[in-house]
């Protein structure tokens, strides 16, 4: 059975549109970008998009539902329980929202009709699945040549890496990343978070920035292909050159090599830390008073990098000594005040209530018909002067009318027959 | 002409960091005029090494030749009137203003945000903080450690029994490079429409506290958060989740459950699938089994298993596995420069694949190499 359709959460959330559609004062309004990504790498570079007023159209299908949507649910119990996920939200806010059931063939043939009215075709699909579904890139790009495709995968499109799947620690791996990090003689460390999926994310959005810039030019549009490997390449492109040159990258830790001491201590607390880092000779002296420690300013063996450099076990340990009797953001606090670059290590909670954050409204509280009040971030690049309202993320299927009439014309009737055969659906398949 | 999608435009790079630097690279190799400013002692990616053997110097460090190349190197001592002047000219002809030197350093030199709205009309300026401009820690400094601190993504990095751990590099400030790029052209769109300049704010810390996976938006929203999702995750919490030994360095096995099909003929032993939901199996034998079955086999046998199955395997790469490789060639990512005290190096890219978006870059530039002829050309328009 195909998803049923039915009402959505409300008559009234149905017509409620991205906060920034219609505006012509951003920077991308007028972009319209279709949106056939999902889980995290997709969705994140669409964000940057649609916080910088592109109208995005995300795609879904009552059988094929955003897969993170089926995640961090606060209350399973309420009726449409896939529309309240905390990581969709924030990731898909201010998106126009439609599922559509490309198993049947009127389901394709929007898909291609958004396609050929859309600036952007954005996708995280396995290789071949657009052919499939009649959206590859040479049809497009003769249906509409000023089209820009963004294709996401982790590695490339190429043999023999090209279906092969890779998730986040995968491609740090592969792109030379992890092997640079780890502390002091140990095995490469992993980031904590599936890294290559923003730095993906941010890639396709730069590239749809580029292409866009190139359209401007030649009128026409560009296949492009954002991998997530070869981005990460760019990040560790320093150690590729210095591979070169002759020098040897050893894992360091917290550790620099043009500074020193630099490290992460402990605070007062549990799992509590602080970074800093003593960023040349002038504040050695200054981290010493902040210490109490003129012992330590006064030894003429210190008072250069090298010699502070050899005696980093040691300083690490009188440092920590004192910043364990203190919390990490009085450590931070008492640095900063004398011009050392400090931190506290921020998790998650921490930052929730963050009152740095807090004060620049990096929070912003919007309304959903069943959450009430949530927060979202606020978008990373906060142009002068310009607003940008925020809005949910769409209910499954939430636009699929306003899709349909607005942006492809249909009429009334059409729209009913869709919505009758369950071409489009508000409901997964199987609920 | 150039073909490249960014001809024509012009930029001015005034900052010290990597959010600056390499969004300056990308736009240079999609073919802006990128313009660094220098001091007279270099920029500090030119002390920071690596360098070659026994070759120290502001013209080997690898920081600056992968950062810098296809920019213009102008030496702009900001202390004297006659550079400060010489700025001003610059930034007149600019599109963009690539910025992230400390506020308080900006006030002097006329580059607050007002004062560069009022004087320069068309600019369009992006500004990188480590904190921002607002809010109680506007002015408080950061470098890559603490930047990285600041923003989240530190807290989960590194094992559970040690202190977090910082990635590689200064990874805070490349992720703010994507966002400067972006954020500059999108800016540039923006101006071409309006008819007016723009003032773009970028946080180092609110780049990455946006990009918290799942965790962030939780917890900003004061949900229940499991500690398992808090904590520090290691390289190995679960089995099929994991970085192991192998013969000749480390493999990964990353694995979701899509890819527990692959996972099991990967191993050689697809009839386990249907053990897939007994825990007990799944973190005890299973465990064992996958740490000697790496251990017994090179990271290329690995990766041929992967290949072989559709398994999400991978392998520790090493900047001579990159070099090496050729499908990594076949993306056509590298370019090679031939740099007169450095010598001939690849460097990567374009960092995206596109065959209409041209993307050359030259050499990183010495210092000071362009001074005399961009303000004497930046002179002549001005005239």
């Amino acid at each position: 059975m195909t998803g049923t359709t039915g009402p959505v959460t409300s008559a009234a959330d149905e017509v409620r549109l991205p906060a920034t559609l219609g505006r012509t004062d951003l920077p991308l309004s007028g972009v319209r970008v279709l949106d056939l990504t999902m889980v995290w790498a997709g969705p994140f570079g669409t964000k940057q998009l649609v916080d910088a007023g592109a109208q995005v159209i995300k795609v879904e299908g009552p059988g094929r539902t955003d897969l993170v949507r089926s995640l961090t649910i606060p209350d399973e119990t309420v009726d449409r329980p896939w529309d309240t996920s905390r990581y969709f939200h924030e990731y898909n806010r201010n998106k126009l929202g439609i599922a559509v059931d490309v198993r049947q063939e009127a389901g394709r043939k929007i898909l291609l009709d958004l396609a050929v009215r859309s600036d952007v075709l954005i996708d995280n699909f396995r290789p071949g699945v657009l052919d499939r579904l009649g959206l590859g890139w040479a049809r497009l790009h003769e249906l509409n040549p000023r089209l820009i495709a963004v294709s996401l995968p982790g590695y490339s499109g190429f043999e023999p890496e090209r279906a092969l799947p890779g998730y986040g620690p995968n491609i740090e791996q592969m792109s030379g990343l992890a092997h640079l990090q780890g502390y002091p003689g140990g095995p490469p460390q992993k980031s904590g978070i599936s890294y290559g999926d923003p730095v993906g994310g941010l890639g396709g959005a730069a590239a749809v920035l580029t292409a866009l810039f190139q359209r401007e030019r030649t009128g026409v549009g560009t296949f492009v292909e954002a991998g997530q490997r070869n981005l990460l390449m760019g990040f560790v492109g320093d150690a590729i050159v210095a591979h070169q040159l002759g020098a040897s990258l050893a894992r360091n830790g917290n550790r620099s090599p043009s500074f020193a001491p630099q490290g992460v201590y402990p605070c007062a607390g549990a799992d509590s830390w602080v970074a800093l880092t003593v960023a040349c000779d002038e504040q050695w002296p200054v981290l010493c008073d902040v210490l109490g420690r003129r012992d330590l300013a006064a030894d003429p063996e210190l008072a250069c990098l090298p010699g502070r450099q050899a005696a980093h076990d040691r300083l690490d340990a009188e440092i920590g000594a004192w910043t364990r009797q203190h919390t990490n953001r009085e450590v931070a606090q008492a640095m900063q005040a004398r011009g050392i670059a400090a931190s506290a290590v921020l998790g998650p909670r921490e930052l929730a209530d963050d009152p740095h954050l807090t004060a620049r409204e990096f929070f912003r509280e919007v309304r959903h018909p069943d959450l009430g009040t949530m927060r979202l971030t606020t978008p990373t690049w906060r142009f002068d002067e310009v607003e940008v309202g925020l809005a949910h993320a769409p209910s499954l299927g939430q636009h699929n009318r306003y899709v349909l009439r607005e942006v492809l014309g249909y009429d009334d009737e059409t729209v009913a027959e869709l919505e009758a055969a369950g071409v489009v659906a508000t409901r997964p398949a199987n609920r | 002409m150039s073909s490249r999608p960014l001809h024509g435009l012009s930029v001015v790079e005034l900052g010290f960091g990597t959010a600056t630097g390499l969004a300056g690279r990308i736009m240079a190799g999609y073919g802006a005029d990128v313009v660094k400013i220098e001091s007279p002692e270099g920029d500090p990616s030119r002390h920071r090494g690596p360098f070659p053997p026994g070759a120290e110097g502001p013209e080997t460090s690898a920081a600056f030749l992968h950062l810098h190349g296809g920019k213009s190197s102008v030496v702009l001592d900001l202390d004297d009137v006659g550079s400060r002047a010489d700025l001003v000219t610059l930034l007149a002809g600019a599109d963009v203003l690539l910025l992230d030197l400390p506020l308080p350093a900006r006030s002097g030199l006329g580059l607050e945000r007002t004062a560069l709205r009022a004087t320069y009309p068309r600019l369009v300026a992006i500004s990188v903080t480590p904190y921002g401009e607002s809010g109680p820690q506007a002015g408080w400094t950061g470098s890559a450690l603490t930047e990285y601190a600041s923003g989240g993504q530190m807290s989960l990095m590194g094992e559970r029994d040690r202190e977090p751990l910082a990635s590689y590099g200064n990874q805070a400030e490349c992720q703010a490079a994507l966002h400067v790029y972006s954020a500059a052209l999108a800016g540039v769109l923006l101006r071409d429409r309006a008819g007016s300049g723009q003032y773009v704010e970028i946080s180092v810390q609110e780049v990455q506290a946006s990009a918290m996976e799942a965790q962030g938006p939780v917890a900003y929203n004061h949900d229940p958060l499991p500690d398992v999702w808090t904590a520090r995750s290691g390289n190995g919490p679960r089995t099929v989740w994991s970085q192991y030994v192998c013969k000749d360095g480390y493999a990964g096995i990353f694995v979701n459950p899509p890819n527990l099909p692959g996972f099991f003929a990967g191993i050689g032993h697809p009839e386990w699938l249907s053990r897939a939901a007994d825990d007990g199996f799944m973190n005890g034998e299973l465990r064992q089994f996958v740490t000697a079955w790496c251990r017994e086999r090179t990271r290329q046998e690995i990766f041929e298993a992967a290949i072989a199955t559709g398994a999400p395997f991978s392998y520790v790469a090493t900047p001579a596995d990159l070099l090496g490789s050729e499908v990594v060639a076949r993306t056509g990512v590298w370019r090679e420069v031939d740099h007169p005290v450095a010598g001939r190096f690849r460097v990567p890219g374009p960092p995206v694949r596109a065959e209409e978006l041209e993307f050359e870059l030259r050499r990183a530039p010495l210092l000071g190499e362009h001074t005399d002829d961009v303000l004497r050309g930046a002179k002549g328009a001005s005239t």
